[in-house]
């Protein structure tokens, strides 16, 4: 009862709504920390001069500097600069890119962007290449941006996934674990214990590849989501191995412009 | 029961208490996500170098330690992270970031291990977890260490024998550049009487001043009971240069200087989208990070922010703590202890009529007033661990778990490098801050509030002193004590504290 007596005690006295109207307005001397300088927008002349912009900002790491070419939409979306920086560093660092031309509708810009190319379980995959589409909107007598491009990563050709998960089990065959280790991402690969011994090292059968396919969502590719979203479900390639021992696939990545083993599935 | 004014104004100090729990199951929604909840969050000059900082940043909290056969472990799909500030606001000027994944090498057994697990790297561990660690910091994302080893929890004598040199010790990993890192199993270094303070707000050296009076004869005793003796967590736990942290890059010498002072907190992420899998499989995680947990001084979310905020406050920045300030200012333990402890006096809060706060000595802490700071070099208020690296360490035979306030609380006696100067691992910060939310500090409240406070005020105590020594602070990094190991757990005792047995193995 006592504590429900100075809940109530609480719950309607002033000091509650005072001290919030008050906080509002505290002094600069106890008010909250600064937030980092927000940069005024600065529309550019047009699409292409605020995308040429932006990402020139993004290889200097001038998170502020591309901030202030956002859209109103993309401030509210990322309040400050903080927030902005925040987001662009869970996407691959810019560096270089290319401005192919205007998108299909009307204040878009096709820009070719390069990353260096890795795979990590913070950023995911880093594509060598992608083609980003980014939205410009008309606004404080110039163009500002939306701040999410859509996105198409480019990809290295199927057809060279074969290629390298043979290597790759060729090399295990041939019980030469470095050269196998340059075949792969990840060391060891995801799901091995799916796959338990290969006990292919030092077996004189002839291996072969299947047919390269995608990665279904399930059991097999549990630590590969769970180590690199599932938006390893889009770029992953699986590619069975014939031949061996027993039958198991090669889950490959397209880092750069190759792939290279990241798992083992049954 | 014969009750002492000063008793009864004592007790009423200690109805602060609740506050002072750190950060275990501290807001509704992450309560239920133990994985991903930061427990307490340490930062403190390395006491053997120098030249070094070490944050340790806990989660998992009150973890048995014979949880088996699924025993406690880092979530593969939370992203862990420490946020340093070097510039003197409460951005993130460097974040450390942490991912976990599961290696089972044996999906055909329950057991987390088939044998004597003899290194990191034992066939016979059979559930491994690795670990990659990434800085973000001006000039980039930087990869530190992938797939880095944890060690296994301390099971028992059989299963992890020589626990802390062939299990622990080994997966430290060990940077060029003079960085280590550990992530796995300790016992928790907190200490609080969780049990007191959660019924409603006892303080057991206090208790003949409660409102409610104990049962006769009186329950246990009028020693506090450590809540987590008995308990593990799991530690991520750095040792940086302290180079690497501090504004200039350089080794600060001038500790009235703001570039002197970095401040911490520490936090836990989940993507936003779970989609569960109708064949059973494990669930997929799909759209951008969204913090869940976030810990910077030991006592804001627990004691200060109301239910209805705390999920909300989980969820921002420290950056962004000012909508939170009314809250903070205005503790609600403080206007608790008037009515749990009849008699008692506690600081007025909230705002003068000029918007003023009136506790100026909650101001004090959120701006760095015990970092040797001057008036003009003041940081504004946040809710960030701050420490000042130019600090000196206190010598190991001049500790006092009262930290830097000291036992006069005045800061005459207390130690420079202690609570809330960063926070120290043998810090009380319970007692600190009960005493601190009672206005029983030298960081008095504004004297215009006309609170004289008492006293008790001054003296109020969870009464845990040297409890933690049960289980000592190692003298090496990672410093936080080698796990209780599941076989050495004992069943609760009301008659004395839990905690492990002193008899070997354990």
């Amino acid at each position: 009862m006592y504590v429900v007596g100075a809940a109530a005690m609480i719950a309607c006295g002033g000091p509650h709504r005072a001290v919030a109207r008050h906080a509002s307005s505290s002094p600069v001397s106890t008010g909250p920390a600064p937030p980092a300088a927000a940069a005024p927008p600065a529309p550019a002349a047009s699409p292409r001069a605020a995308v040429q912009s932006l990402l020139d900002a993004e290889m200097r790491l001038d998170h502020q500097h591309s901030y202030a070419l956002l859209s109103a939409g993309g401030r509210a979306q990322y309040r400050d600069v903080a927030d902005w920086t925040r987001r662009r560093t869970e996407l691959p660092a810019v560096t270089q890119f290319r401005i192919e031309g205007d998108g299909a509708k009307p204040g878009s810009v096709v820009v070719l962007v390069q990353h260096r190319p890795s795979l990590d379980p913070f950023i995911g995959l880093s594509p060598a290449r992608e083609r980003q589409t980014w939205t410009g909107r008309r606004e404080g007598g110039g163009w500002l941006l939306e701040p999410e491009p859509e996105v198409q990563a480019i990809w290295p050709s199927d057809s060279l996934a074969a290629p390298a998960a043979l290597r790759w089990a060729r090399a295990v065959q041939a019980c030469d674990q470095t050269a196998a280790r340059g075949v792969q991402a990840v060391d060891p690969p995801l799901g091995l214990e799916q796959v338990g011994q290969l006990a292919l090292c030092g077996t004189p059968s002839s291996l072969g590849a299947g047919p390269t396919g995608s990665v279904a969502a399930g059991p097999a590719s549990a630590a590969l989501v769970a180590q690199y979203t599932t938006d390893a479900l889009a770029w992953a390639r699986a590619i069975p191995i014939t031949g061996g021992p027993k039958p198991f696939s090669v889950v490959l990545a397209p880092v750069g412009d190759g792939w290279q083993v990241v798992g083992l599935a049954p | 029961m014969a009750v002492t004014l000063a008793g009864s104004l004592a007790l009423a100090t200690f109805a602060t208490a609740p506050a002072l729990a750190s950060s275990h199951r501290e807001a509704p929604l992450i309560s239920q996500d133990p994985v991903a909840d930061n427990t307490d969050l340490y930062a403190f000059r390395d006491p053997v170098d120098s030249t070094k900082v070490d944050i340790l940043a806990g989660y998992i909290g009150l973890e048995q330690p014979a949880g088996g056969p699924n025993f406690a472990k880092f979530g593969d799909d939370v992203l862990y992270e420490i946020h340093i500030n070097n510039t003197g606001g409460a951005t993130d000027d460097i974040t450390y970031q942490f991912r976990f994944r599961t290696q089972v090498q044996n999906a055909n057994t329950f057991l987390y291990n088939t044998g004597p697990i003899a290194s990191p790297a034992d066939a016979n561990f059979n559930v491994q977890q690795v670990y990659s660690v990434q800085r973000i910091d001006r000039s980039g994302s930087h990869m530190l260490l992938a797939n880095q080893p944890t060690p296994p929890v301390n099971i028992g004598p059989r299963s992890t024998p020589n626990y802390e040199t062939k299990l622990a010790q080994p997966t430290v990993a060990h940077l060029a550049d003079g960085s280590a890192f550990f992530a796995g199993q300790r016992k928790d270094p907190f200490f609080v009487d969780l049990g007191s303070i959660f019924d409603l707000l006892g303080l057991r050296p206090f208790n003949g001043a409660h409102a409610i009076p104990e049962p006769t004869p009186p329950m246990g005793t009028p020693a506090g009971v450590d809540g987590l003796a008995g308990l593990n967590v799991h530690v991520i736990a750095m040792q940086l240069p302290i180079t690497a942290v501090s504004r200039n890059a350089n080794m600060p010498t001038t500790i009235d200087d703001p570039a002197s002072v970095i401040g911490v907190y520490a936090a836990a992420s989940r993507q936003r989208v779970r989609v569960l899998d109708l064949a059973g499989g494990a669930p997929r995680n799909a759209g951008r990070w969204v913090q869940v947990s976030r810990l910077g001084l030991p006592l804001v979310n627990e004691v200060l922010i109301p239910l209805g905020l705390k999920d909300h406050w989980n969820s921002v920045d420290p950056k962004d703590d000012a909508q939170f300030f009314p809250n903070i200012l205005d503790p609600e333990p403080a206007k608790l202890i008037p009515v749990l402890y009849p008699g008692v006096k506690t600081p007025q809060g909230g705002f003068d009529a000029s918007g003023n706060p009136r506790r100026t000595d909650i101001v004090a802490v959120l701006r760095g007033a015990a970092l040797g700071l001057s008036t003009p070099n003041l940081l504004p208020p946040a809710d960030l661990l701050r420490l000042n690296l130019a600090t000196p360490t206190s010598s190991p035979g001049s500790f006092t778990r009262l930290g830097f306030l000291g036992p006069a609380m005045d800061g005459s006696n207390g130690n420079a490098d202690g609570f809330p100067n960063g926070r120290r691992l043998g810090d009380d910060v319970v007692d600190i801050l009960v005493r601190l939310l009672a206005g029983g500090t030298a960081l008095s409240p504004d004297p215009k509030n006309t609170f004289d406070p008492p006293a008790p005020n001054k003296n109020l105590s969870q009464g845990i002193d040297g409890v933690p020594l049960s289980t000592p602070l190692m003298s090496t990094f990672p410093y936080a004590p080698t796990p209780i190991a599941g076989y050495c757990q004992q069943a609760p005792n009301p008659s004395k504290p839990a905690g492990q047995p002193t008899s070997p193995p354990c």
